[in-house]
């Protein structure tokens, strides 16, 4: 099962722009592996901005999918997978 | 150091709506971003492959000739699309590309057209020798393998990379990562199957866009080609802009953790060489008969047996000239391609198939002899040069023309003689004009189809990238009413795929012959027409070895072919070769400008030209084949040449050398043998060289180039002792005229044809205007055009008869005249009334044949199973008329009528009568006991909708004496008016177009047609301007303007126009 949240969280990056952490529940989660990333353009005839997602598994094992809208802009949990 | 990386799975446009990358482009790129190679890898084709080696070759980047090829799966997937996979083949050499040529064509001609697989007795494990020479990578996450592990399927993902590994030479796993979901896991999945089965693994970046940002372009293609809209979803639409041709930097950061599979693309490239061979000549060798030493001495024999037979005796000049032409095709080794053609052309002659031979090969004696053209290149002192010399040393391209009908007998003849693996057609690549882009990426971007379908009819025939500009300069777009600002995004990415291939399809007339089997050069693949056709087109076909044999269709050879068939019929003494070369009756009908039907004659253009000329010989016609062309209207040589024709300006030569030379054209360089000839003449150069210079001129490329040129020509001119300033006048004169010239062979046996359908006219209007009728669409005018013209030369049309009309061809038929006397009149074919296919008029003729005449309506309704609204359009035309003359009431009693026919025949006959009564019931039924018939002009419009013209009267004549109280004239009166009077005239639009003119300022002209005629309008920039959407929008029109008078002819200079409104009850 998992949960589609859309919601804005503060994400910590490497120099490469890769997710080291991010908090959820005001407590900070640190990311143990990025299990899976991608790109997704999106509907771009209506101006909307391409997002990276990032599928991580943190180090309480929780598995989250983030995305953050590029160039630099915001960072979104997405889901949540039980 | 500088990390290299060779792309091995790359798209171009020829992968059709799977790329937006052309093999320019992409050549370009690779060699900006200094990679040692490149491969293309098209789906299912390589259609691109001869661009691809040239260009890559000349930019110094090594070309990987390959293919995408779709292959069944050996663990299908239940879902859309999962019982195929690909792979991607690379050729190593010559023979890897004919292999994969080989494969290609498996794929294509043993599975169905729109979804052409590799059969699976094509795998490697079946016929390894198929396969040699090609290295096979597993085609990442489209592959089986791929798919199968992203499916969570390892174990069968490991039997299908066993499987490849046992049985092919040289396979990769493909590595790849356009960051879509689930990349990390495939790649290490992969990595870790390779190191377990011993495969290489390779990285690739499909690619489908050359840059990133050409991802908006890339996704609008894949919509097209799944024919989705962009809200839709679609599995093959892109996630991302990823699929671009990435740097080397951008690769090995990508594939850091595999430097391997960086590396291995380099070791890839150095197995490959450029595979395509463009050394070997491929034309097969003519099968000789019994007892020919060679093909060159039995052409030297068949040419001195037509030399004989065209001239009686061979005086040495003439004997000379066949030498040295015999000697050029001789060492040019295309003596065989020479027999070829004359076999086929005899073939053609023995069945009685009229041609026509066409182009360059005209200038050739040799041709002429064996009978391939009718143009006397002796005679006529043409230069055999511009055909053939061994300085160009190209393949001689010979065009013949066939009766339209009959060319298809040719090409079987040719496929027979040769075999069907030896013989296919050549292709063509139809590409994205402005309406074709704008439809259909309207659809992908959602507007309805009805809006588009207004938009995109405004526009003229233009590349799509001349859109933008359109949109802002044309009045009828400019001006439409429309909401472009609605448009611009369509706009921008329409202008993106200007040139962008769509679709392959076949060539008309264009076959090749091959010496090996076809399927080793090119893949041979069905096209829609069901013919088999190459993956190359006309202008690849040369560079791979091929000759290209054009065996054209034409209609107007169709047209002549029944004009002299029917006037044979009604003048027993007319023989087409006893017609007289220098008839003073047809040349004064060219004078008139009364060419309408003539072939190459009749436009306005040549109509205006004719009524100047004062054409009195057979040269004239030559020369205004050759006058109204883009070039020469551009290059302004018409009034030059008018005014020396009409002697109102002296004759001069630069040098009495040039009399020779120019003296059928009056001193003007007309024609391109005569470029040649004067650079033979004035400056020496060999005929080779001159046809180099004319070349050089005609595709002006550089001003370096013809500078070059320029200083030689002069320098060997002055040589020769000419003046300076004469050479460089002279040469100055040949720049001016020589890349607008055209060529006099081409010109002259057009005019052969323009002269017999001229006498035809003159002489024998009713069969001629009737077999132009029956070979519509052709020729310039719409057919309404024609049965007005006819009219104004007396002769009727009469409606279709389901007695008398023939089933496909218009007939002459004498009647008796208003005034009594016999005419003769024009009867329409069955075909021509809408709706009744070949198949209704078979039926009809059947029925014909078998039972005798029908007696009523009822009898044929009895006999004859046509559809409800086929009948509905017999009754419209009249061809019921015969048998009963009120239509209306006819056509209210048809329900009635086809209840009470006999069930339809066995199964497969079509619908059951009951149920086509239940169709369409469109007309209002009459009071009850009321037998009135429409009105003339009602059956007249009615006519106008299912034939095309009408028999009853034109449209105009019911509103005449409306118009008349407007004061708009009928085209006889302006013809009458005096020059400069302003008059207002109205009628039918006919082909309102835009040639190309000298000051580069748009000139409308446009023919107006009424009850009584034609009249040729000219509309200046101003007016276009003004009234541009009227007159590409409104289809008849009232022009106001000044009576124009040039010569003979009258034509009206524009000043004003607006929409014809038929308003007022019309008479009759």
């Amino acid at each position: 099962m998992s949960r589609l949240l859309h919601q804005p969280v503060a994400v910590r990056c490497d120099r490469h722009g890769l997710p080291l952490s991010f908090r959820w529940r005001r407590s900070s989660r640190e990311i143990q592996e990025i299990l899976d990333s991608w790109l997704e353009v999106g509907s771009w005839w209506q101006g909307e901005k391409p997002k990276a997602f990032f599928q991580v598994r943190t180090g309480a094992g929780g598995c989250y999918t983030l995305y953050q809208e590029l160039p630099n802009g915001e960072w979104y949990l997405y889901r949540i997978e039980d | 150091m500088k990390q290299g990386f060779v792309h091995l799975h790359v798209h171009s446009t020829f992968s059709f709506l799977s790329s937006t990358a052309t093999v320019e482009a992409l050549v370009r790129r690779a060699a900006e971003l200094e990679m040692p190679a490149l491969a293309l890898t098209d789906r299912m084709n390589v259609s691109g492959a001869l661009a691809f080696q040239k260009q890559a070759l000349a930019a110094g980047v090594r070309p990987i000739q390959g293919v995408e090829l779709v292959v069944p799966r050996r663990y299908p997937a239940f879902v859309p699309g999962g019982s195929t996979a690909i792979l991607i083949l690379l050729a190593r050499n010559p023979r890897g590309f004919a292999n994969l040529c080989r494969l290609l064509t498996l794929a294509h001609t043993r599975s169905p057209r729109e979804s052409p697989c590799l059969p699976r007795e094509a795998f490697p494990d079946r016929s390894p020798e198929l396969w040699q020479d090609l290295i096979v990578l597993s085609g990442g996450r489209e592959g089986e393998i791929g798919r199968l592990i992203l499916a969570g399927r390892p174990g069968e993902a490991e039997a299908v990379a066993r499987f490849f590994r046992d049985s092919l030479t040289v396979f990769y796993l493909e590595l790849e990562d356009r960051r879509l979901p689930r990349s990390i896991t495939l790649n290490r999945t992969l990595a870790a199957l390779g190191e377990k089965l011993g495969i290489p693994v390779v990285a690739t970046n499909p690619v489908h866009q050359l840059r990133r940002e050409d991802f908006p372009l890339y996704d609008v293609l894949t919509a097209i080609r799944t024919g989705t809209t962009l809200e839709e979803v679609h599995p093959e639409r892109p996630l991302n802009g990823e699929s671009y041709l990435k740097t080397s930097e951008e690769m090995a950061t990508l594939w850091a953790a595999y430097p391997r599979a960086l590396r291995a693309t380099l070791a890839i490239a150095e197995l490959c060489e450029p595979a395509l061979d463009l050394t070997r000549p491929r034309f097969p060798t003519y099968p000789l008969p019994p007892g020919e030493e060679s093909a060159a001495s039995f052409l030297s024999r068949l040419v001195e047996a037509g030399a004989r037979h065209r001239y009686g005796t061979i005086p040495p000049p003439l004997a000379a000239r066949l030498r040295h032409e015999l000697d050029v095709i001789t060492r040019l080794q295309v003596e065989d391609y020479f027999l070829v053609v004359w076999d086929l052309v005899q073939f053609a002659r023995r069945q009685g198939i009229r041609l026509a031979g066409r182009g360059s090969a005209a200038d050739s004696v040799v041709a002429y002899c064996l009978g391939l053209t009718e143009v006397d290149a002796w005679k006529r002192r043409l230069l055999f040069e511009r055909f053939l010399s061994l300085e160009r040393a190209q393949k001689p391209d010979i065009d013949i023309d066939f009766a339209a009908e009959h060319r298809d007998r040719v090409a079987a003849y040719v496929y027979g003689k040769y075999g069907r693996e030896h013989v296919a057609s050549v292709c063509t690549f139809s590409t994205y004009h402005a309406r074709s882009a704008l439809r259909e990426i309207g659809k992908v971007l959602g507007f309805p189809a009805e809006e588009i379908d207004r938009l995109a009819k405004k526009f003229p025939y233009l590349p799509s990238d001349a859109i933008p500009e359109a949109v802002t300069k044309l009045p009828e777009i400019r001006d439409s009413g429309l909401p472009l600002e609605r448009y611009q995004l369509l706009f921008q990415l329409a202008a993106r795929v200007a040139g962008f291939p769509r679709f392959i399809g076949t060539h008309l007339g264009g076959l090749v012959i091959s010496r090996d089997p076809i399927t080793e050069i090119s893949p041979v693949q069905v096209a829609a027409k069901g013919v088999d056709i190459i993956q190359f087109d006309k202008d690849a076909v040369e560079d791979l070895g091929l000759i290209k044999l054009d065996l054209l269709s034409l209609r107007a050879l169709s047209a002549l072919d029944q004009a002299v068939a029917v006037t044979r019929a009604v003048d027993p003494h007319f023989a087409e070769e006893s017609i007289p070369d220098d008839d003073e009756a047809t040349y004064e009908r060219i004078r008139q400008g009364e060419t309408v039907g003539m072939f190459q004659l009749e436009s306005p253009a040549q109509r205006a030209l004719q009524a100047r000329l004062g054409a009195d010989r057979f040269e004239d016609l030559v020369a205004s084949v050759a006058l109204i062309r883009p070039g020469p209207i551009k290059g302004d040589m018409v009034e030059p040449f008018l005014a020396r024709r009409r002697g109102r300006e002296p004759v001069t030569y630069l040098l009495p050398e040039l009399e020779p030379i120019l003296a059928k054209t009056y001193g003007v360089v007309l024609y391109q043998e005569q470029v040649i000839a004067i650079a033979t003449q004035v400056a020496g150069f060999t005929p080779g060289e001159a046809d180099r210079l004319r070349r050089v001129m005609t595709h002006y490329r550089s001003q370096k180039e013809m500078d070059a040129i320029g200083g030689e020509f002069i320098a060997r001119a002055i040589s020769r002792g000419i003046e300076p300033a004469i050479a460089r006048t002279i040469f100055s004169y040949i720049v001016g005229y020589a890349g607008y010239g055209f060529c006099e062979a081409h010109a002259a046996a057009f005019a052969n044809t323009a002269y017999k359908t001229a006498y035809l006219l003159e002489h024998y209007p009713a069969p001629f205007f009737a077999a132009l009728l029956s070979y519509q669409p052709m020729g310039f005018y719409p057919p309404h055009a024609l049965v007005v013209e006819a009219a104004r030369r007396g002769i009727r049309t009469l409606n279709p008869d389901v007695n008398r009309s023939d089933g496909w061809r218009f007939t002459v038929e004498t009647v008796e005249g208003d005034d009594g006397r016999k005419i003769q009149a024009i009867r329409p074919s069955l075909l021509q009334v809408d709706g009744l296919k070949e198949a209704g008029v078979r039926k009809i003729l059947a029925a014909r044949e078998g039972g005798g005449p029908f007696g009523s309506f009822a009898d044929f309704v009895r006999r004859v199973d046509l559809d409800r609204d086929v009948l509905a359009n017999l009754i419209l035309a009249g061809a019921f008329d015969s048998l009963t003359r009120n239509r209306r009431s006819l056509l209210f009693q048809l329900p009635t009528f086809l209840n009470d026919r006999p069930p339809a025949g066995p199964p497969g006959g079509g619908l059951l009568p009951g149920s086509q009564v239940q169709l369409h019931l469109p007309l209002e039924m009459p009071p009850e006991g009321e037998e009135r018939d429409f009105t003339p002009f009602e059956k007249s419009s009615r006519e106008f909708a299912v034939l095309g013209f009408s028999p009853s009267g034109h449209i105009l004549s019911f509103f005449r004496s409306h118009l008349r109280k407007q004061g708009i004239l009928s085209s006889r009166e302006v013809a009458g008016a005096p020059e400069g009077a302003r008059v207002k005239v109205a009628g039918l639009l006919i082909r309102p177009h835009r040639p190309p003119t000298r000051s580069g300022r748009t000139v409308v002209f446009f023919t107006l047609e009424d009850e009584e005629g034609l009249l040729d309008v000219t509309a200046f920039e101003p007016v276009y301007q003004r009234y541009g959407t009227i007159l590409f929008g409104a289809p008849a029109l009232v022009v106001a303007g000044r009576v124009q008078r040039r010569g003979l002819r009258t034509a009206l200079l524009a000043e004003a126009v607006a929409p014809l409104r038929l308003s007022g009850q019309p008479s009759g």
